[in-house]
């Protein structure tokens, strides 16, 4: 899995590429959470397009950077869902619970 | 149970893929439609990280063995470590607070899979997951 960032003053965009599971989802959770805390962003955009996989520690990866985003009155918002992680989302009852945006341009708003 | 496959991987996160994939290949054989073997991998891969996480604890040099069958119906995935005893629950669970952070694993596979069964004898733990072909039923 590879993580890029882009920042733009408090609105960052993580683009993720490679499956999110337990081999690299402390990674995302690591950079996701810094983002929030040290660099207190306002916004973080995840751009899952380029992520075919997540499983459940991917899931508690994005459960934590959302509880994060709460704690700070921040936004975290989801872009590029495929159909597998999508599907693992609904499967968990998380699909709802996340805001997701149908482009990066409308996340970015 | 006609065809079988039998793997041993390292229980290290690294080869979390090769499992999956190992499995997505068995099943490519089988007459489960791409959806299908895709959710079947996912369930599997939880079962593997949990092996990782909680059998092995982290020591990435105990191995696991997985088992592909399929036969009366239905494909079986078998898994099979040496490491510490699982208490697995008795019924199935309800999906986690939103709040978690874990405790998903085992609920997308039984979600996912039509049984799931924990099983040890001597020092071994199994887990057995088993699918019914689209059509056929327990």
């Amino acid at each position: 899995m590879e993580i890029k960032v882009k920042r733009d003053g408090s609105c960052s965009i993580v683009y993720v590429s490679g499956d999110i599971d337990l081999h690299s989802s402390p990674k995302l959770r690591e950079t996701v959470l810094d983002l929030f805390r040290k660099r207190g962003q306002e916004k973080v955009i995840l751009n899952l397009s380029q992520v075919p996989y997540v499983d459940s520690s991917g899931i508690a990866s994005l459960v934590e950077g959302l509880q994060e985003a709460k704690k700070k009155n921040a936004r975290f918002v989801l872009v590029g869902l495929n159909e597998s992680p999508r599907h693992v989302l609904e499967l968990t009852r998380l699909l709802n619970v996340f805001e997701i945006a149908a482009s990066e341009e409308e996340a970015v708003g | 149970m006609a065809e079988e496959v039998e793997v041993i991987i390292a229980g290290d996160p690294r080869w979390l893929r090769l499992a999956r994939g190992v499995v997505e290949e068995f099943l490519a054989q089988t007459g489960f439609h791409a959806q299908q073997r895709e959710e079947i991998a996912v369930a599997v891969g939880e079962a593997v990280a949990n092996v990782i996480r909680h059998a092995y604890k982290g020591d990435t040099r105990q191995k696991f063995s997985l088992l592909c069958n399929e036969g009366n119906g239905a494909v079986e995935i078998e898994l099979r470590d040496q490491g510490e005893p699982f208490d697995p629950p008795k019924e199935p669970i309800p999906p986690p607070d939103e709040t978690s952070a874990g405790g998903r694993g085992i609920f997308m596979m039984q979600a996912i899979m039509d049984e799931v069964e924990y099983t040890r004898q001597g020092n071994t733990n199994s887990v057995r997951m088993k699918k019914y072909l689209p059509g056929k039923t327990g």
